[in-house]
């Protein structure tokens, strides 16, 4: 892979600091649908990913894992496949081509051909031919497939033809591409030598006649977020045409919402809808976007037959970068009714089949397995993700499960797991469980490994509160861990549900630890689970709390917060003690960042868990708090690991001091 | 685990195919697999062998290798049903489709092999599949009052039915109250008709709609919505007695299309005397308006300015019986045009006692009586160029008009000239014999030509048991036309859509175990509308129909399979194309989330196909199950070229090219679809992928679609696969759509060698 | 006769079938083709017989036939054949495989030879296929490739025969008036193999045929033009259904030629011809190329002329006679036809009868001298047409 991280990281801090003002994409709610397919791989999720996690690499693979059908019946898919196989007869109706330079157009006349639309998509070729006839050169026109629906929907065998044939054809030239995916492609994938259409055209300095156009640009990911092409073709629309630009835009671009034909759905039918508001809101005739795809994406809205709702998006156009370029040259006529591809009958080539045995080892490297243990569940990315895609679920439910079933998990999780099925919990310990037996009891206490092994005061602090409340509850004997750490490094954890199912009977549960909570709620069926805070929360007139003169920051755990939007409870509890001073994260709630511990990051790569807890207590120390306050047992843990200055509590410590009790 | 169970269907597949080395080649294919064989499957010991099976080894889907799914599908599916989900199986046709096209025993197993695969892997995505009930109607609709009309309305009524019937015409009747006599017993036809035509007309349970259409119809069987159209008879049906003032009074004088153009009649007549109901009518294209008939009609019945009225009526079941017209041949080499060269049924227009000549044959050109009488038999029949069929009844009729003149007129010579005489029948035999003894002259050899010669004419025949050319001189000549389905037949294919033929009548689901069913659940054919019949075949039907009918609509509710297409509602975008291209308004858009209305959906699968995001699945035929399908053909040969063939027609047409033993190159591998508008453009492009060497799609003729434009849709689909096959290099050659009927086998066979040439 | 069980050899007409497109096998016996055909009224041939004696495989009965010599290729019976069987097709396969049994018609011996030795079936040197256009403005092609407009094959019959000169020549001065350049292939010119194949010797016919397709690609034309519709039909469609390679140029008859000069206005009609003329269609030419309307358009665009329709005309026409050998082998049963076609046009009142067929031409022109007593002409349609063209 060649486009890295630090390459997107440097992107995103170069113009003007981004990362502040990245306004997250409200979710509704919980989504999990289509594991392996939501992903528009748009990228928008590097832009808050504390691991810096490369995505887009772990969704392709997992996709040829899965083989997923795309949408309009998996036509393009099948047709990408075989587009790569034949020779793709030359289509172009117009301009003069030579040899000084090569130029790439791509599949659209094939788009056009199978889409039977109104809208001319291999206008945008047509137009580039001639605007550079018009600047002086007569490009050679390689026709071809380059594979990037393949390469995305996971075809990877296939793409590796493809790839080879293409090759070929590229080698010793210098290729102008006006498609975002062929250009991304070409470059990062096939390392040719490759130009976009808008940056050749713009170092030309075009004389142009400003068209009566009214434009806004749509950033196709593939030339934005994953080749940082933002200024020339800007630059272009503002010679070419009366140019408006969008809320959401450049690095911060919204997605067309598809990728490689494969996820349509009523999200991503969301996602162009968005879009299309957005530029109608900018009061743009015209949608200028230098993708084919893009185009297509965003022009379905017409085509979607339920009136009613698709109202208000009408009036504006799709146009492609090169059709404006030519019109404003003078050689190109977007309004033309006829198409520019012209398909003559041929009798064809033979094929022979594909017959390459799946196999998933030939894509698994250091860098993929690096990746797929990077993730800490966080969710962050579910924020910013404009089809809302559940990375955690992919890497948790696909991927990590794959490898780990390949023997790749890393060292530390496999001793966890071995440990974990001697002992039934996480940290091997053997002298058995705190129990309190009182099968009468309402309530289950479920503490879980961290509160019950390593942090006894949040145990403790529990126990009293719940008894302070007059909870009726027991600790029945044979819990183990809840699985949390096994399900999230992709190790099987059915042995213990069935043992945890075993004890606890259909009860109501309490915990107070995040994991667990998540866990039981999520993994386990059928069980009513409550977090501590909650009970809490609802009997908090019943606690005698006195003051507590402490300025402190409230640190959302990832599997409480974003995972269940689960942000104001603790809050108020903690307001509810008089004198506390609670002073806010900079991103706090569902923007809060994760302290680095979850996902099996912490056993795996210690370092990584603790850099990012680092980074969070440093703003704690900026702020000048007293102490940081949180309501997972297992963030706190990582966080007090990384500073010594300020104490990390549990919230029910917090509560134990203002009850006066000593835990 | 998948059953196979392969039959040898005695010799039929055995004696064709290796079966015991398939049943080998099956059980050492996959672990999730297993393959059994018997000699007759279909048999109650086969049938046990399923169900034991299915048991004991607790099987997830069986695959049925045998016969043609359209012979003992339903034997099977209640076999399976009795163990599991009727529809958790999938036919392999090694026998019409492999055994029996494929003269060589290693290649016809090679091609089950292939086959068998690609039902074994649609199988593995079978899902079980519900049913539900829906209340039913107990009116019908008869459309057509002619024999079979109107015997099979009566039969209903005695069975407590209600009827409408509707026709065309002006009475009820048809051809039958046209004829002068009927063969072999040669009765007079008016006296054996009239009583029923009596007794229509008076029972309360049948109303009878004359001059009117029927233009559209809607609904599910069970409860099919029926819209009318009553043409004008500018008369009053109320107030009008049939007194005839108004006829004696007209002044025009016209000729009579009742009477084949052989008589006259006024602006406003009766066809007969017995019409039903018995109401006179004015003919507008002849009226002059002139207002007399106004003057005198005492009941002031005339209505000049009656309007066309259209009404809907809602019934349970529909009986087709809208019969024949005969072939026009004026303008041929037969010259009808010749006044002197007429038709039979002209004939027995001047023949009835009530006509123009009181009964007496008399030539139309001067009126004299002819000394040299011609009959033409298989006049535009058993030709090419007009009708291919043999109409049946021409012989007979033929033979009877000559008795019947010979015997009235032994001084008159006649001659009939035909090409076989068709006697088979009661008592046909003998009334054939018995003409000849009367000296009525029989020819043996096809009329090649008619040559007017002034008011007679020439014919050229050759006596082909002398074996010499015949010139014969005759002063009257009469064509034994072919039949012809009527337009009200023709029509019937577009209002209901029910298949026809090549020949353009109506087609029955099975010629011989279900002859008057079609495809269309409660919508059956009676009489001269399925194909050229006499008489008392007519009555057969209509009877059947009447018995077919009343057990469709015995309870109040009848159950219906769930076979229909379903939405996916994470995945639907309810951009609203399926429900734009769904023809039986089945999807409902109204709700939060769109549903498939499953008693609408006739599970065609034309939703699915332009879906964008796939969200909607034919339930039976799903998108992964026919690309399984394929990838199982293919990966035994890769060679192969697959064949989409809908079920109505390209399939059947298989199959009979297959009962016909027609050699078909075993590269053809036929892949089962419900409509060629199921098939997408995946499917078509796909099996290039997996090295097929070709692919095509057999569909319905054009008009004929049984789910009314699901070929046309193939056709553009088509269009566009195969375009972008050429823009991608590979070809659109290699794709290839063909129409055929479901009875032209020949023309599948004509189409698979097509399509190897071409993919070579 | 008895047919014995031994004489049936189903072997034959199994192989026959399998080699011709509409088998006669499925003919039901009806004898549509025999009521109406003009080999049968001159002779015993009964084309419905062969059909039966071929589905019985009657292989020698068949083969040391006389009377299969008698069909002269008319195509009736294929057009009347309500099974659409094509009893040509299998008389005339029926005949390659007399003689290939050794069983050729001994009367077309001279023919056969003739041809072998000089590309001419009437015993005439290539060096006299240049004496018919001497003196007119003709290019040579195969001395100067791509001379002229058009390549005209005259065919061996208007060549050989000086009675038929006057029409070869009037196409001549017809094409030249209206500006076209006219070339011929001269002395290399060949016989298109039409007759050896009708008398069964096919590979003569493929030797021809395969010269004849070179020297039409190397003329340097876009157009051939034909006089005798017997070579067009030939070389157009016999040709093409045996793949004897594809011949580049467009190969019409001169009729449709010259009617489609007249229609777009490049040849003018100027002088009055007082003639009363019908039009007797080659079977050729009709039946067998389709083309009806054209000599007629022609003779109609003739000021002056009265037309005049035969009875039997078009699809319905009946045959000069001449064709499928008939004249060769039997000269009086071609002439027997001729006086009766002749007969059907005396009816008309016409004073000129034509046609647009070297073979025809000389046919009817001999069933004149035969009648003695009429006062018709036989005339081709270009010798009409070049009267009303001013010299």
């Amino acid at each position: 892979m060649s486009v890295d991280n630090s390459k997107v990281k440097e992107a995103k801090e170069a113009p003007k600091a981004p990362e502040e003002e990245i306004k997250p994409i409200k979710v509704a709610g919980e989504c999990e649908i289509g594991t392996v397919l939501d992903c528009a791989t748009c990228k928008r999720c590097s832009l808050v990913c504390p691991t810096e996690l490369n995505l887009e690499k772990v969704v392709r693979i997992s996709r040829y894992l899965k083989d997923p059908k795309g949408s309009h019946r998996n036509v393009f898919k099948v047709t990408s496949k075989l587009a790569g196989m034949a020779e793709t007869q030359s289509w172009l109706k117009k301009g003069e081509t030579g040899t000084d330079i090569a130029y790439f157009p791509g599949c659209s006349a094939l788009f056009d051909i199978l889409l039977q639309r109104d809208t001319n998509y291999s206008g945008a070729a047509e137009a580039a031919v001639l605007s550079l006839n018009k600047l002086g050169f007569k490009p050679e026109i390689i026709y071809g497939c380059c594979g990037h629906d393949l390469y995305y929907s996971g075809a990877l065998d296939e793409f590796e033809i493809v790839k080879k044939e293409l090759s070929k054809k590229l080698e010793g030239k210098k290729i102008v591409v006006g498609c975002g995916e062929c250009y991304h492609m070409l470059k990062n994938v096939y390392n040719a030598d490759v130009i976009t259409f808008a940056e050749f055209v713009f170092e030309q300095h075009p004389k142009f006649e400003k068209t009566d156009l009214k434009t806004t640009y749509h950033d196709p990911c593939r030339l934005g977020r994953y080749n940082e092409i933002y200024d020339a073709p800007r630059e272009l629309l503002k010679k070419a045409s009366d140019f408006r630009e969008m809320e959401n835009i450049r690095e911060e671009a919204i997605c067309c919402s598809v990728s490689a034909w494969l996820n349509c759905n009523k999200h991503a039918r969301e996602v162009r809808f968005n879009r299309i508001r957005e530029a109608k809101a900018t009061g743009a005739d015209y949608i200028v976007t230098a993708c084919n795809k893009c185009s297509i994406h965003l022009d379905c809205v017409h085509y979607e037959l339920n009136k009613e709702e698709v109202k208000d998006l009408e009036g504006i156009k799709i146009i492609g970068l090169e059709e404006v370029v030519g019109y404003a040259l003078g050689v190109y006529d977007p309004f033309k009714e006829e198409k520019s591809y012209e398909v003559s009958e041929i009798k064809g080539k033979f094929l022979e089949p594909i017959t390459i045995e799946k196999d998933l080892e030939r894509y698994i490297d250091e860098d993929l397995i690096e990746q797929a243990f990077r993730c800490t569940s966080c969710k962050n990315c579910t924020i910013v993700c404009p089809v809302h895609y559940d990375t955690p679920g992919l890497m948790m439910e696909v991927f990590r499960p794959e490898l780990v079933k390949r023997g790749y998990a890393p060292e530390k999780h496999t001793k966890i797991a071995s440990v974990l099925k001697k002992t039934g919990n996480a940290f091997g310990v053997e002298t058995g469980v705190k129990s309190k037996v009182n099968p009468k009891a309402k309530y289950i206490y479920f503490p879980g490994c961290v509160a019950q092994y390593r942090r006894d005061d949040v145990f403790q602090a529990t126990v009293k509160i719940l008894d302070l409340l007059g909870v009726d509850y027991e600790i029945p004997e044979g819990l183990v861990c809840c699985g949390s750490v096994l399900k999230r490094t992709g190790h099987p954890m059915d042995f213990l549900i069935e043992q945890n199912m075993k004890v606890l009977k259909g009860k109501p549960i309490i915990t107070s630890c995040s994991g667990c909570y998540a866990t039981l709620k999520k993994d386990y069926e059928g069980l009513d689970v409550h977090h501590i805070t909650d009970i809490i929360k609802e009997n908090i007139g019943k606690l005698p709390l006195k003051e507590v003169k402490k300025k402190v920051m409230y640190h959302d755990p990832c599997h409480l917060g974003r995972k269940f939007s689960y942000y104001d409870v603790p809050r108020e509890i903690i307001k509810a003690i008089p004198g506390i001073e609670l002073v806010p994260f900079d991103k706090e709630k569902e923007n809060a960042q994760c302290c680095g511990a979850g996902g099996g990051v912490k056993s795996a790569k210690p370092d990584l868990a603790n850099d990012l807890a680092k980074k969070k207590m440093e703003e704690a120390k900026g702020k000048d708090v007293d102490m940081v306050v949180s309501s997972c047992p297992f963030c706190e843990l990582n966080l007090a690991d990384n500073c010594e200055d300020i104490p990390v509590v549990d919230i029910l410590n917090l509560i134990m001091e203002s009850l006066g009790v000593k835990a | 685990m998948i059953g196979v169970f392969i039959c040898f269907c005695g010799q039929n597949i055995g004696g064709y195919i290796n079966v015991p080395e398939l049943t080998d080649y099956f059980n050492n294919w996959r672990d999730d697999v297993v393959a059994f064989n018997t000699t007759f499957l279909c048999s109650e010991i086969g049938q046990d062998l399923i169900k034991d099976k299915i048991e004991e080894l607790n099987l997830d889907a069986v695959v049925v290798a045998s016969c043609s799914p359209k012979h003992h599908g339903g034997i099977f599916q209640n076999c399976i049903g009795q163990k599991m989900n009727q529809y958790r199986w999938e036919f392999a046709n090694i026998r019409e489709q492999c055994a029996w096209v494929t003269p060589n025993k290693k290649n016809a197993t090679e091609k089950a092999k292939a086959i068998i695969a690609g039902a074994i892997e649609k199988a593995m995505l079978m899902n079980d599949i519900g049913s539900t009930r829906v209340p039913v109607t107990k009116d019908v609709l008869i459309i057509g009052g002619g024999i079979a009309g109107m015997h099979g309305s009566l039969e209903l009524t005695d069975k407590g039915f209600h009827v409408h019937m509707v026709e065309k015409k002006e009475t009820i009747g048809g051809h039958m109250v046209q004829f002068d006599r009927v063969f072999p017993t040669d009765d007079c036809a008016m006296c054996t008709s009239s009583p029923i035509l009596a007794e229509v007309a008076m029972d309360p349970l049948i109303d009878i709609y004359s001059l009117s259409e029927v233009i559209e119809v809607k609904g599910r069987p069970g409860e099919y919505r029926v819209t009318i159209r009553r043409n004008p008879r500018y008369i009053d049906e109320s107030k009008c007695t049939a007194c005839g003032d108004c006829t004696t009074h007209c002044p025009v004088e016209a000729w009579s299309e009742w009477h084949y153009g052989m008589a006259t009649r006024a602006a406003t007549y009766k066809p007969l005397a017995q019409a039903v109901p018995l109401k006179n009518r004015i003919e507008k294209e002849s009226c002059i308006r002139c207002g007399t008939c106004e003057n005198v009609c005492k009941a002031n019945a005339i209505m000049y300015d009656q309007q066309p009225e259209e009404f809907e009526i809602t019934v349970g079941a529909i009986m087709i019986s809208t019969g024949y017209d005969i072939l026009d041949l004026s303008n041929t080499e037969y010259h009808q045009e010749h006044p002197n060269v007429i038709s039979h049924l002209q004939l027995e227009a001047i023949k009835v006692p009530s006509g123009p000549t009181a009964g007496e044959i008399l030539r139309p050109s001067d009126g004299k009586m002819p000394k040299h009488l011609v009959f033409v038999l298989c006049a535009g029949s058993r030709d090419r160029r007009h009708n291919v069929y043999c109409s049946k009844v021409c012989c007979m009729y033929t033979t009877k008009n000559a008795r019947l003149i010979k015997s009235e007129h032994p001084e008159m010579k006649i001659t009939i000239c035909y090409i076989d005489v068709r006697a088979a029948g009661r008592g046909y035999e003998e009334y054939f014999d018995k003409a000849r003894e009367m000296g009525i002259n029989y020819v043996r050899g096809n009329v090649s030509e008619i040559v007017p010669n002034g008011e007679d004419l020439i014919l050229r025949v050759e006596d082909t048991f002398t074996g010499e050319p015949l010139e014969m001189e005759a002063d009257l000549v009469v064509l034994s036309s072919g039949m012809i389905p009527s337009q009200g037949t023709r029509d019937m294919s577009e209002v209901i859509h029910v298949v026809s033929g090549a020949d353009k009548f109506l087609a029955p689901v099975h010629v011989k175990i279900a002859p008057v069913d079609t495809a269309n659940t409660g919508v059956y054919i009676a009489g001269t509308v399925e194909a050229p019949k006499p008489i008392q075949e007519c009555i057969t039907d209509a009877g059947l129909v009447a018995s077919r009918i009343s057990t469709f609509l015995k309870d109040p509710e009848i159950e219906i399979d769930l076979k229909t297409s379903k939405i996916n509602p994470e995945i639907c975008i309810k951009c609203g194309t399926c429900a734009d291209n769904c023809v039986y308004d089945a999807i409902d858009t109204t709700g939060e989330d769109f549903k498939v209305q499953d008693v609408s959906c006739q599970a065609c699968g034309k939703c699915s196909v332009v879906c964008p995001t796939g969200a909607i699945d034919l339930q039976l035929f799903t998108e992964d199950q026919l690309i399984k399908q394929v990838d199982g053909i293919l990966a035994e040969d890769k060679d192969s070229i697959i064949g989409f063939c809908c079920y109505q027609c390209g399939y059947n047409a298989a199959d009979l090219a297959g009962t016909a033993k027609a050699f078909i190159d075993p590269k053809i591998k036929v892949v089962l679809v419900p409509c060629s508008g199921r098939v997408t453009i995946q499917h078509m492009l796909y099996p290039f992928f997996k090295g097929a060497k070709g692919v095509f799609v057999a569909a319905c003729l054009e008009g004929q679609c049984h789910y009314i434009d699901g070929n046309l849709q193939a056709k553009e689909k088509v269009k566009l696969a195969k375009k972008s096959l050429d823009l991608m290099g590979i070809g659109g050659r290699k794709l290839n759509l063909f129409n055929m009927s479901s009875a032209e086998g020949p023309k599948f066979v004509a189409a698979s060698k097509r399509m190897v040439e071409i993919c070579q | 006769m008895v047919i014995k069980d031994e004489e049936m050899d189903f072997e034959f007409s199994k192989k026959l079938e399998k080699e011709l497109a509409n088998s006669f096998a499925k003919c039901f016996q009806c004898g549509t083709c025999t009521a109406r055909c003009p080999g049968g009224i001159i002779s015993d041939y009964r084309t419905r017989k062969f059909m039966r004696m071929a589905q019985l495989g009657l292989k020698d009965k068949i083969l040391s036939s006389d009377e299969i010599w008698n069909c002269t290729t008319c195509s009736t019976c294929k057009i009347l054949c309500p099974w659409e069987v094509d009893p040509l097709s299998t008389i005339l396969k029926l005949r390659r495989e007399a003689v290939r049994a050794g069983h050729e018609n001994k009367k077309h011996d001279p023919l056969v030879k003739s041809l072998a030795n000089y590309d001419n079936p009437w015993l005439q040197p290539r060096s006299a296929r240049r004496k018919w256009y001497k003196g007119l403005d003709v290019v040579d092609l195969t001395e100067n490739p791509g001379g002229a407009d058009v390549l005209y094959y005259v065919g061996c019959t208007a060549t050989f025969d000086k009675r038929l000169w006057g029409m070869a020549r009037a196409v001549i001065r017809v094409l030249g008036k209206a500006g076209i350049k006219v070339g011929v292939l001269g002395k290399d010119e060949k016989c298109c193999g039409g007759t050896v194949r009708g008398v069964g010797h096919p590979e003569m016919f493929e030797a021809l045929a395969k010269q004849n397709v070179e020297d039409f690609n190397k003329a340097g034309v876009d157009t051939v033009i034909f006089s005798c519709p017997g070579c067009l039909n030939t070389i157009k469609n016999t040709y093409k259904a045996e793949q004897m390679g594809e011949i580049k140029p467009k190969l019409v008859h001169v009729v449709e030629f010259v009617s489609q000069l007249i229609k777009d206005g490049k040849l003018k009609l100027d002088k009055d011809v007082k003639r009363i003329v019908t039009y007797h269609d080659p079977c050729h030419l009709g039946k067998h190329c389709e083309v009806f309307d054209a000599p007629r358009d022609i003779l109609k665009a003739i000021p002056g002329l009265d037309f005049r329709e035969m009875k039997f005309i078009m699809k319905d026409s009946w045959c000069c006679g001449a064709g499928g050998g008939v004249k060769t082998a039997y000269p009086e049963r071609a002439t027997e036809l001729a006086v009766n076609r002749l007969n059907q046009a005396e009816e008309t009142e016409a004073d000129t009868i034509c046609s647009a067929c070297s073979f025809c031409y000389q046919n009817l022109l001999d069933g004149l001298v035969a009648k003695k007593d009429s006062k018709m002409e036989m005339k081709d349609v270009m010798e009409i047409l070049a009267e009303a063209i001013e010299e």
